[in-house]
């Protein structure tokens, strides 16, 4: 039982990181060089593995005392992200100890789930939900901090935690005003919610384009946007069309709104089945606006009505078993989505039509060519 | 507090289990009905909670209490609401056993973490979850900065369609302006959503065709008073031309706030200009009739009070040089603020004194003495007697508001020769005496007179005379105002004023209103050195005495 005995040991040490103070949060300023830089990523490591231990059965040994400085420790690194996480080489610094850390423990604690840089802007909020959750949290512990969330204690220490009233009070009002819809056409009727969200990606986006040397870090915060949606993939792609569809007066998100587009090029698969999934009219603005997506959107349309099979016994055009292609009476909505979209995309839709037609033999008969039949639809 | 009944309990469960999540508009109407009376119920339940041993035996009197408390944690309209939200927590801090006994304590303790949980975090494995992590914010600036942005845009949704609405003239399109305002209340003390609770008032304002809810503009009502809520001028305004309540009280408060409290009398201006009434009621006429009516009842209920009629006369100059700032164009013809009152009166009247040079003063004076006593004339003539009276209220409250020509009058008092002291002795008596009540007219008159000869040899020549008897009568006020006129601008010495005014403000009641007066006359007066200077020595005399 090697690794027990080096679980213990470095909890030991790590437990005597929690009495001790938390580092001066102005250290961070100054971190950019040397030996300063040496003590930041010390004080990090010495963090993550706190936050670490605060999930193990080793917390009963906690008290007030060690709570609060646990939060203190978990607000500097709070203060690491906001200060560095633009910042390309300093990150790479905060995020190789991450990593070397996060192995560590992992070696130590079995099933730990590594932090990665974005989860130290919510490090308190992650030792509270941590604390919270681990049963062997001592009673009295909860008892206190529940009493500073409830008992209105609203000075710097309150402040120090995470405060639970106003949190929950601005949650709750989010949750109230965002089903609340905007009537203006020019936005099909998106509740104030998914606009909010939508702001917000951008915007993230767009703070990390203002640094130079952000790019792969902004790819992986999509990628993880992606991953951790987990089943709310559609909520996730209506979140996608509507930042591209976003019409801000106040700010220009264009080259946030490009950098998203390529993004999507980069995962076909995914740009597919939002051709596929999407509704019509959203597809429809997404092809006027984005010459990008209406090539992909066409292409897609045109993958699914070339994979049509003609039933002659119930006189109807069959989809293969294959789900990732759209049904005849889809494939007509949403042509006649983009039909009736006006000039430039109805007269483009329908050249495209007649030339594949004519490329099928420009046949007049039902039944023979699936561009025939639509186009009958359409017209 | 009564302990919790049975039935009470049962009652907010069901109210609790129908609401389920607050996600249909009826049943956020039905919370917001109900939410003061919910709040109410979660105090008794604390102070139960308070009082009771342990959990297991809270769980024993109120089984319950664990799936009620869950289930109003689960909804937003109620863990929006200030009030509501504290209680919750203070419920769960009671019921949470820092030392479990037993399996109903622990499971109480478990569940109550969770219950913490669902409040402070998304659901895992869902976008908004997502985006609220990976955004590089802590949670609770995220959904700050996320609410402000909503209410950026519903604000900016409200206001166009109030645009739209009023150049097409059709019907508002907003339809869910209502629903909008159930929502909204317990938000109205969330600052984030000031801008959205204004641009729904101004709304409904300029858009007759929808309505808020009644707990709505109760609620921003009452944050509004206790100042919970901080609204921009038009915001404030525009409730109260929607509710008429919200006015009166907004006015009885400002009432209070100066009968109640001797220092508002040493910055008056300031406290009635802070009201916004004066502001609200040179852009709307309707709200300074409204005001004034309110301003009449006090007036009838406490004539005496000096503390009343300096509120009046400031909030009817404030009133005025607000009008007079407005553009020509937007300004109402004063006319149609003073309904009731003859035109003649009312130009010499409205004028203030500062407008009008120093020496014509006398003059102009003696000019509006001269139509007041016309007036009174005809009006004693006239068939309808109560008609008769109605008018001269009207005339004599006009007065009161435009209290600054009776300050110049006691002023001129001082200087004036006997003949010229009847017009400015006619004004004082009828300010002080409007009507004839005990048929005492004559002896008011006379007192007038006499304690004016009087103060004139007391301040002017060294013998003494019988003034503390004169403020003993029912012109104690008349009286009084004379003396402090006096006692400012005659030239006596400094020594030969403090002698008079030792030996003659004897009595602690009198007093008080010479202090009163005192304090109304340095916030008219204030620039003057040596005025001020007077004013000073009067004041400290007053207290060390």
């Amino acid at each position: 039982m090697w690794y027990r005995c080096i679980a213990n040991s470095r909890i030991r040490s790590i437990q005597s990181c929690v009495l001790s103070e938390a580092g001066v949060v102005q250290d961070a300023g100054l971190a950019a060089s040397g030996r300063r830089m040496e003590v930041v990523l010390h004080n990090l490591e010495s963090t993550v593995e706190l936050l670490a231990v605060s999930q193990t059965v080793s917390v009963a040994e906690w008290d007030g005392e060690t709570v609060d400085r646990a939060f203190r420790w978990a607000q500097y690194c709070e203060h690491l992200h906001t200060r560095f996480h633009t910042n390309p080489s300093v990150r790479g610094s905060l995020e190789t100890r991450l990593r070397e850390t996060n192995q560590l423990l992992a070696h130590t604690f079995t099933g730990y789930r590594g932090l990665t840089l974005s989860d130290l802007a919510q490090c308190r909020h992650r030792l509270l939900v941590g604390l919270l959750k681990n049963p062997a949290t001592p009673h009295p512990v909860i008892k206190l901090l529940l009493g500073k969330f409830g008992l209105g204690a609203e000075d710097a220490e309150g402040d120090q935690h995470v405060d639970v009233s106003g949190l929950s009070a601005c949650r709750s009002a989010c949750k109230l005003l965002g089903d609340f819809t905007l009537n203006r056409k020019s936005d099909f009727g998106l509740s104030a919610g998914t606009q909010v969200h939508c702001t917000m990606l951008l915007q993230r986006i767009q703070v990390l384009q203002s640094h130079p040397g952000n790019q792969a870090y902004a790819t992986k915060f999509l990628d993880c946007l992606r991953e951790d949606s987990g089943e709310g993939q559609d909520s996730f792609l209506t979140l996608i069309a509507t930042a591209l569809l976003s019409t801000d007066t106040t700010s220009d998100y264009t080259a946030a709104q490009d950098f998203l587009l390529d993004w999507l090029e980069g995962h076909g698969g995914l740009l597919h089945s939002m051709c596929l999934s999407l509704p019509p009219e959203l597809c429809t603005r997404l092809s006027q606006r984005w010459p990008k997506f209406r090539l992909a959107y066409w292409d897609s349309l045109k993958k699914s009505a070339s994979s049509l099979v003609y039933d002659v016994s119930s006189g109807l055009w069959i989809r293969p078993c294959d789900n990732a292609v759209a049904s005849f009476p889809t494939l007509t909505e949403r042509l006649k989505s983009l039909w009736s979209s006006g000039s430039p995309l109805k007269d483009e839709t329908e050249e495209q039509l007649v030339a594949l037609k004519q490329a099928d033999g420009d046949f007049e008969v039902e039944g023979l060519s699936v561009w025939t039949d639509l186009l009958v639809q359409l017209m | 507090m009564a302990a919790l009944s049975e039935i009470q309990m049962r009652f907010w469960m069901d109210k609790a289990v129908q609401w389920g999540l607050a996600t249909s508009p009826a049943a956020q109407q039905d919370i917001s009905k109900h939410m003061r009376s919910l709040v109410t119920f979660l105090q008794q339940l604390v102070h139960t909670l308070q009082t009771t041993n342990c959990t297991t035996e809270a769980m024993k009197n109120f089984p319950f209490v664990g799936q009620f408390l869950g289930r109003l944690c689960w909804n937003p309209y109620v863990t929006a609401d200030g009030a509501g939200r504290r209680l919750l927590l203070q419920c769960m801090w009671l019921l949470y056993s820092a030392e479990p006994q037993n399996l109903v304590e622990q499971r109480a303790n478990e569940w109550i973490r969770n219950l913490l949980c669902h409040l402070t975090s998304e659901d895992e494995c869902s976008m908004v979850h997502a985006l609220e992590k990976h955004t590089g914010f802590p949670p609770q600036q995220y959904y700050s900065g996320s609410l402000k942005k909503m209410v950026a845009l519903l604000t900016e949704e409200v206001n166009i369609s109030h645009i739209t609405s009023a150049a097409s003239l059709e019907r508002c399109r907003f339809d869910s302006i209502h629903s909008l305002s159930v929502a909204c209340v317990p938000l109205v003390t969330c600052p984030e959503v000031g801008p959205l609770i204004g641009a729904l008032l101004k709304h409904c304002n300029l858009c007759r065709c929808s309505h808020l809810s009644e707990e709505f503009i109760t609620a921003v009502n009452t944050a509004l008073l206790s100042k919970n809520l901080v609204m921009e001028d038009v915001a404030v305004m525009a409730l109260w031309c929607y509710s008429l309540s919200s006015l009166e009280q907004a006015v009885l408060l400002l009432l209070e706030r100066v009968l109640s409290d001797p220092k508002a009398m040493q910055n008056l201006e300031t406290v009635v200009n802070d009201s916004l009434l004066p502001k609200a009621s040179a852009l709307h006429c309707h709200i300074f009739l409204i005001v004034n009516d309110v301003f009449r009842n006090a007036l009838i209920a406490m004539e005496e009070n000096f503390a009343m009629r300096g509120l009046l006369q400031v909030f009817t100059r404030c009133f005025l040089q607000t009008h007079a700032a407005q553009r020509p164009q937007e300004r109402l013809p004063l006319r149609s603020f003073f309904p009731h009152v003859p035109h003649n009166l009312l130009t010499p009247l409205l004028t203030a004194p500062s407008d009008v040079p120093k020496h014509a003063w006398l003059e102009h004076l003696s000019w509006i003495g001269k139509l007041l006593e016309k007036f009174l004339q005809e009006r004693i003539q006239e068939e309808d007697s109560g008609r008769g009276h109605r008018a001269v209220f009207e005339v004599w409250f006009l007065l009161v508001q435009c209290g600054h020509w009776i300050d110049v009058a006691a002023k001129l008092l001082v200087s004036v020769g006997v003949e010229q002291s009847e017009p400015l002795l006619f004004l004082l008596t009828f300010y002080h005496h409007p009507t004839n009540r005990g048929h005492q007219s004559t002896q008011h008159n006379m007192v007038a007179r006499q304690a004016w000869i009087d103060l004139r040899s007391l301040f002017l020549a060294p013998t003494l005379s019988a003034v503390n008897e004169l403020l003993c009568t029912m012109s104690a006020n008349l009286v009084l105002s004379l003396l402090l006129n006096f006692a400012i601008f005659s030239p006596a010495s400094p020594s030969r004023v403090t002698d008079v005014i030792e030996m003659v403000l004897t009595d602690a009641g009198v007093r008080r209103s010479a202090m009163c007066m005192l304090f109304s006359m340095r916030q008219r007066l204030k620039g003057d050195g040596a005025v001020n200077a007077r004013l000073r020595m009067l004041e400290d005399r007053l207290h060390t005495a």
